[in-house]
């Protein structure tokens, strides 16, 4: 019983700003005759028409797979050649004057080049996020890496393990949660270069529905694309926190731990109870 | 060359002969270890004691592998030790930091047997048996950063354990937990070598755990750091925090111990 009041506490921390505002713009665009601001109840039923699944295949579909394939694949370069790089100093003295170069290039500027190399099809707009999110992946994952105690590495050695089994069971698990600070401000990165990649030079996605929407005058399927939009990067952000609270649950529940303070906020919470 | 205490053993478990380290280089450069020398003989319980500042760290992670030494020679079983060898565990001063927190208590101890080509079962059944040995049986699932310190110093003395290595190398593994901890460790380390024979080398700068503990004891100089002195411990087997300590003769090797270290660093600190 308590543990549903407490799922049930946690929705209504979770929603409740979000269900006010709804329900203000609901109501606030209830009676809006303006051609440019459709009550929120068109908007919601254009949503429904388009997403649910008119247009689901041949748009939604095919921006979510590149943001996977570029996401993803960022994050396997990022997290492999970040702790290759953060364990070795010599690769790391090599390659980060490099690093330093492309990752201060704004990852939109580099959308006319990636065009002329790759076209306007799915491998361009992969790409463009694949170079934008690879980023702060690798940064923080070499930062990880390096900050790991160095007394920890000694344990390693002096128990002989494998290179192999460092990496996996010591050095990504020391890194992890820098690792998913990285992860995270990627997919952020991630869904903004998603859309500025459907925008320029494109036939299809959610961005490039949105901009052709606008321009036909059906304002309201524009707001139902944003509308998606926004749907679309809350869930993967809730995707990416599920993960992490599986993945880094040890750090999360020893930092509760060792904070007192914390604790007696939830003794005094589950007094309530 | 001979080495002047290989008389104590035909082949010493562990002989350390000549050892010499320093830090930096020009100006900058400290010597550390001076001229370090003494074995360890099978089932033998060491102590090496120093004042602070003697390179105790530093003379273990030479003798463990982990630090290649400038000169000298250090075998474990007559093999010569250039990387830390399969005979040998460590267990650190450091608790919190050595045992890793995403592991459970089991999982920290299973872990470096994998590097042994242990099976899955057979690395399980040796860490819940060095787990009862330390009297930790039903903590194994728990994570470490769940248990006290003490409790946690038990984990990493029974990851050791789980390793079967012919020395247990400790690095003042008692110097962070409270006094009464501290005892039952000592007693849980004797108890430990009682039960299973293992041989130990323990570092610590406590000159009554040194003396408590130990069957021989090497006490250091301050750096640069030779051995000042050998002193043979005879209170038996048998020992007692109270009992022992109590005894004139452990009175006695105590003020010898603590007058060989003061005189020690009075000697090697002219400036």
């Amino acid at each position: 019983m308590t543990r549903i009041m407490r799922i049930l506490r946690t929705l209504a921390w979770e929603f409740s700003v979000p269900l006010v505002l709804i329900v203000l713009w609901w109501m606030l665009s209830g009676a809006s005759g303006s051609l440019y601001y459709p009550p929120l109840s068109r908007i919601l039923t254009r949503f429904h028409e388009l997403w649910l699944f008119e247009r689901f295949t041949t748009d939604a579909l095919p921006s979510v797979t590149n943001l996977a394939v570029g996401y993803l694949s960022a994050a396997t370069i990022g997290i492999g050649l970040g702790v290759a790089m953060g364990l070795t100093p010599w690769l790391r003295e090599t390659v980060n004057p490099a690093v330093q170069f492309l990752r201060a290039l704004p990852a939109v500027a580099l959308l006319p080049l990636a065009i002329q190399l790759l076209g306007i099809g799915w491998s361009m707009k992969a790409g463009v996020i694949f170079f934008g999110s690879l980023w702060p992946i690798l940064l923080n994952t070499i930062d990880g890496v390096r900050s790991i105690d160095p007394l920890v590495n000694e344990v390693a050695r002096s128990y002989r393990i494998t290179r192999r089994q460092q990496v996996l069971r010591i050095v990504l698990p020391a890194a992890g949660p820098q690792i998913f600070v990285g992860l995270r401000a990627s997919l952020s990165v991630a869904v903004i270069l998603l859309l500025a990649s459907e925008l320029v030079g494109s036939t299809s996605g959610i961005g490039f529905f949105v901009l052709q929407a606008q321009r036909q005058f059906n304002i309201t399927d524009m707001w139902a694309g944003m509308v998606l939009l926004g749907v679309l990067g809350y869930l993967l952000n809730l995707g990416l926190q599920a993960i992490e609270r599986r993945v880094l649950s040890w750090h999360l529940a020893s930092r509760r731990k060792n904070r007192p303070e914390a604790r007696s906020q939830t003794k005094k919470e589950s007094a309530v109870d | 060359m001979t080495s002047p205490t290989s008389a104590t053993a035909a082949t010493p478990l562990l002989s350390v002969t000549r050892l010499a380290k320093s830090y930096g280089t020009g100006p900058d450069r400290r010597q550390i270890l001076a001229d370090v020398e003494f074995t360890v003989g099978t089932g033998d319980f060491l102590t090496i004691v120093g004042p602070s500042g003697a390179g105790k760290t530093t003379l273990l992670r030479c003798l463990s592998g982990l630090l290649k030494p400038d000169t000298g020679d250090i075998r474990l079983s007559g093999t010569p030790v250039d990387a830390p060898p399969a005979g040998m565990a460590l267990v650190f001063q450091d608790y919190s930091r050595s045992l890793l927190p995403w592991m459970s208590v089991l999982g920290n101890v299973t872990f470096p047997l994998r590097s042994k080509g242990l099976r899955a079962a057979e690395r399980e059944s040796r860490a819940r048996e060095a787990l009862a040995a330390v009297g930790l049986a039903s903590s194994a699932r728990l994570y470490p950063w769940q248990i006290s310190g003490g409790m946690q110093q038990r984990v990493a003395i029974a990851r050791a354990l789980a390793y079967e290595p012919q020395i247990l190398v400790m690095d003042e593994p008692f110097a962070s937990v409270d006094a009464q901890t501290r005892a039952d460790l000592e007693d849980l380390v004797l108890d430990l070598r009682d039960r299973l024979g293992i041989t130990f080398l323990l570092v610590t700068h406590d000159i009554d755990e040194a003396v408590y503990l130990a069957d021989r004891v090497v006490v250091l100089s301050g750096a640069p750091t030779t051995v000042t002195a050998v002193v043979p411990v005879d209170l038996g087997r048998r020992r007692d925090q109270v009992d022992t300590k109590a005894r004139p003769e452990f009175v006695e090797l105590r003020s010898q111990v603590y007058r060989l270290i003061r005189a020690a660093s009075h000697d090697k600190d002219p400036k």
